[in-house]
């Protein structure tokens, strides 16, 4: 396992339990479960499709419910109530926003974070009150800064 | 004042209609492209082919804050999505939605989204028929080889029976009129409850009796 990052150390440090909910079990979704888990926190995902539950590693320590979290019973279940933060990672804006919000505003969750995939709804979603994660648009910033760095250093050199 | 309709298969054709004979200026934006040209050619209205989802698609109506946008997609989650894409860009403040998961409908109501709750609509159709069976079914479970029957009757309309209060009728010993079916209501009668045509009456008798009532309420 990779050494622990500073943040992950005072968490540790903390010695509370965040409790995270992860919608969706796909690339992303499982990804994050795996790390977050391994990291310390309590992490359930939720999924719609038993097979794409299959995909989680063994050595996965958190939980797994299959459900639709667009449905309030399947929220409950996962104990929405005491979430700390919940993340939407489906491939689906109105689904991942949709869900956000019956966390934040019927659950009461108070960190919701959400995948945007078109780029052009990361502004409802912030103004919804929901921390946006566009994957183009971290694509494109990430080209931007290698580009500038690289014409820096060439710059640089010409001096 | 536009009227923007987006989704659906075959209400939103109807809905255009009556739209466009009131002298409303219709919309129809919907991602089937088949429904999109059979309505171009059919409807006096601008139809677009796309998903209202997109802004670009939306953006092409110039929607303006005054405009109705009714929705019609199969998925509440959808519907709230564009409700919400709608409210946002172009600050519209009459939506209406089709609802199917009625529990949704605390979140569409806190951001001023109206709904039409198909789901419930049905059930409240269908629930008058529901409680009459488990009414039945009830009395029968509770009466099976204890020597009683359940018996339902409809009353016709040339009944003799028809617009009779129960004290009038004089009905037999061992049979009682344990409830009334009308329309969407159960009631408990009473002496002075008048039966009327298409009543539907659930009796309980000793079982020596079922012959008589039978004669009794259908001659």
């Amino acid at each position: 396992m990779s050494t622990d990052t500073a943040e992950v150390m005072k968490l540790k440090q903390i010695n509370y339990k965040f409790y995270v909910i992860i919608v969706g079990c796909g690339k992303i979704g499982l990804e994050v479960a795996m790390r977050l888990s391994h990291i310390g926190f309590n992490v359930t995902i939720v999924e719609k499709d038993p097979s794409a539950l299959s995909l989680l590693p063994e050595d996965y320590g958190g939980f797994a419910i299959i459900g639709d979290a667009a449905e309030r019973e399947t929220l409950k279940r996962a104990k929405a109530d005491k979430c700390d933060l919940l993340i939407a990672t489906t491939s689906d804006d109105p689904t991942n926003y949709f869900v956000s919000l019956i966390g934040a505003k019927i659950f009461g969750i108070t960190n919701v974070i959400s995948l945007v995939k078109n780029k052009e709804n990361v502004a409802l979603f912030e103004k919804s009150g929901i921390r946006a994660i566009s994957p183009v648009n971290l694509a494109i910033e990430t080209f931007e800064r290698n580009i500038l760095e690289g014409v820096e250093s060439v710059a640089g050199d010409e001096k | 004042m536009k009227i923007v309709i987006i989704g659906g298969e075959r209400v939103p054709y109807f809905l255009a209609k009556k739209f466009i004979t009131k002298g409303y200026k219709v919309y129809f934006v919907n991602r089937d492209k088949e429904l999109c040209n059979e309505y171009s050619r059919t409807l006096n209205a601008v139809v677009i082919l796309g998903d209202g989802q997109s802004k670009q698609v939306l953006d092409q109506i110039e929607i303006e804050s005054e405009d109705i946008v009714v929705l019609l997609t199969e998925r509440d989650r959808k519907n709230f999505f564009i409700a919400r894409l709608v409210q946002e860009y172009y600050n519209v403040r009459n939506v209406v939605t089709l609802l199917n998961n009625s529990e949704n409908e605390d979140l569409f109501e806190r951001y001023g989204i109206r709904t039409l709750k198909v789901t419930d609509l049905i059930m409240q159709n269908i629930e008058p028929l529901l409680f009459e069976n488990e009414v039945v079914e009830t009395l029968n479970d509770e009466s099976s080889n204890k020597g009683v029957t359940v018996l339902k009757i409809n009353v016709d309309w040339d009944s003799k029976i028809a617009k009779k209060t129960l004290q009038e009728l004089e009905i037999p010993d061992g049979i009682i009129i344990a409830g009334i079916v009308r329309k969407d209501r159960y009631l408990i009668p009473r002496g002075d409850t008048i039966i009327q045509p298409d009543d539907k009456l659930i009796l309980i008798c000793n079982q020596d009796k079922s012959e008589l009532a039978m004669e009794f309420f259908f001659s």
